[in-house]
């Protein structure tokens, strides 16, 4: 029987789904006026 | 490794310790046996011409400080570039084929070391259990039917086993601390570019680190020096005074023996003067979130060029790790990015007061090599999250991590964790430094420059 593990399409769609669920669990609001991490990162 | 004829002594050892645990253990994928003689002898010749030059001024002939790794055997990932060997990157059909060292490896070079070889890889760097189904698994030194950890399997395997003296890994996610705590070997994740990077194949620009694996603290510290292109004194393993957070919340992952082990590390650094206080972290579930968003697009812009032609080639769970990447997006990205950002502030505040941070480099021993899932206290956790529950939160922060052998239970390493703020490595070595001196100390336990793992037969140190 072939499972979800030796599907290389549905990893790759399962994996892009909790992404996806990850993405939307880190909101734009909490990071408005924050720039991103560019270069190594001096602590603040 | 000093003195005339120590060079050609020292890479006999390595070769020998490789023809015979190789084929069991997979830890090099490619060999120059022959070019690693030719070294030595350079080596040993040089030695022997500067010793003679000595005699003649009446002066007493010294290890040259220009080569201060002079004939030591090293295990290079095979993601990095030594000019004349093949790059696989532990790929299915992927090589390139440079004409040039890296730039760690040139100063590594430089600085007398000699590469025995090229060191296996999980494919393209991605994987943390040290698996390759492409060149065959690197298995782990203590007991070949586990795993060794990974990405930079080969190095830590080939260093736990006398195959080399040191090796140089990467880690993105873990992929140096991970295996070295599995392998029972010293790791360093150093700052984010203090270790140059050219020459590596990426796998995620804005988190991929290069660094050292060796036998013992002061062997890593010292390459890690050459690495850096810079000189420093070797750390003393000095901790009174200092004060250390203990994440308790990752010893709660961490299955009974580790966490048993950790304790006892805890109270050697206490009783060394350390103050050893319990420390609440920031939501590290929100740190992977971001990890693994960031690391997903930036190894899938990392592939663009070579994607199509390889899709069907990467194994599926590579595969996986790479293509959502080209769905996600860039706003996406830069979101997680604008995130650890945040993440780092709040890392950073919470670590105000202390000067390092102590926890397990991995919550558990080295698995059976087909465990898909591992059970710790009681509870089923799939094998990969479960072994980079302890390192990947961290890597986003850019400062470094140190793993450290303290010791072994059921007969399997077990490291302990040091990181800390940028360009904080000289005060992480010197906790780290005291943690392994304890391990000599605990019946069962081991000294990393001088173990034998105990199922391989492995003859002198």
């Amino acid at each position: 029987m072939t499972g979800p593990r030796d599907d290389p399409d549905a990893q790759v769609a399962t994996e892009l789904a909790e992404l996806e669920a990850l993405g939307a669990a880190i909101s734009a609001d909490e990071v408005d006026g924050v720039p991103p991490v560019q270069g190594p990162q001096v602590w603040e | 490794v000093s003195g005339v004829g120590a060079a050609a002594k020292a890479v006999e050892a390595a070769i020998g310790a490789t023809e015979r645990l190789n084929p069991t253990l997979g830890a090099y994928l490619h060999l120059d046996l022959e070019g690693a003689r030719a070294a030595a002898a350079g080596s040993d010749g040089r030695t022997a011409a500067d010793d003679a030059i000595a005699r003649e001024r009446g002066e007493t002939p010294a290890p040259d400080p220009a080569r201060p790794l002079a004939g030591m055997p090293i295990c290079v990932k095979d993601i990095v570039d030594v000019a004349g060997m093949p790059t696989t990157a532990g790929g299915a059909d992927w090589a390139r084929h440079p004409e040039a060292d890296a730039t760690v490896v040139a100063r590594l070079r430089a600085a007398g070391a000699i590469v025995i070889g090229k060191g296996n890889t999980n494919e393209f760097a991605c994987g943390i259990d040290g698996r390759n189904p492409h060149k065959g698994d690197c298995r782990n030194p203590y007991d070949p039917t586990r795993l060794s950890g990974g990405s930079s399997s080969g190095p830590a395997a080939a260093v736990a086993s006398g195959m080399a003296v040191a090796g140089i890994g990467t880690d993105t996610s873990g992929s140096i601390r991970v295996p070295a705590a599995l392998c029972g070997v010293v790791g360093i994740r150093p700052t984010r570019g203090l270790v140059p990077a050219d020459g590596v194949v990426p796998l995620a620009w804005s988190l991929d680190a290069v660094g050292p694996i060796a036998r013992d603290v002061a062997g890593a510290s010292l390459i890690l020096d050459v690495m850096a292109g810079r000189e420093r004194p070797t750390p003393r393993p000095e901790v009174r005074g200092l004060r250390l957070g203990l994440a308790t919340e990752l010893l709660d992952l961490c299955e009974e023996p580790v966490a048993e082990a950790i304790g006892a590390a805890v109270e050697l650094l206490r009783e060394e003067g350390a103050e050893v206080i319990d420390l609440a972290l920031p939501d590290l579930d929100r740190a992977n979130a971001i990890h693994r968003i960031v690391q997903c697009c930036e190894v899938a812009a990392a592939h663009a060029s070579w994607f199509e032609r390889q899709r069907d080639l990467y194994a599926p769970e590579v595969r996986a790790r790479i293509e959502p990447g080209y769905e996600l997006g860039a706003e996406v990205y830069l979101r997680a990015q604008r995130h650890r950002r945040l993440f780092t502030r709040a890392f950073a505040a919470t670590m105000a007061g202390f000067d390092a941070v102590l926890a397990p480099s991995s919550p558990i021993l080295a698995p059976p090599l087909e465990a898909e899932e591992v059970t710790i206290r009681g509870e089923r956790r799939r094998t990969r999250p479960a072994l980079l529950s302890c390192a990947m939160p961290f890597s986003q922060l850019d400062g470094p991590a140190v793993s450290v052998p303290i010791g072994l239970r059921e007969g399997l390493p077990v490291g302990l964790q040091v990181l800390g703020r940028p360009h904080s490595e000289e005060l992480l070595l010197r906790v780290a430094m005291t943690a392994e001196g304890g391990a000599e100390t605990v019946p069962g336990t081991i000294r990393p420059p001088s173990f034998q793992p105990p199922n391989l037969g492995i003859g002198g140190p």
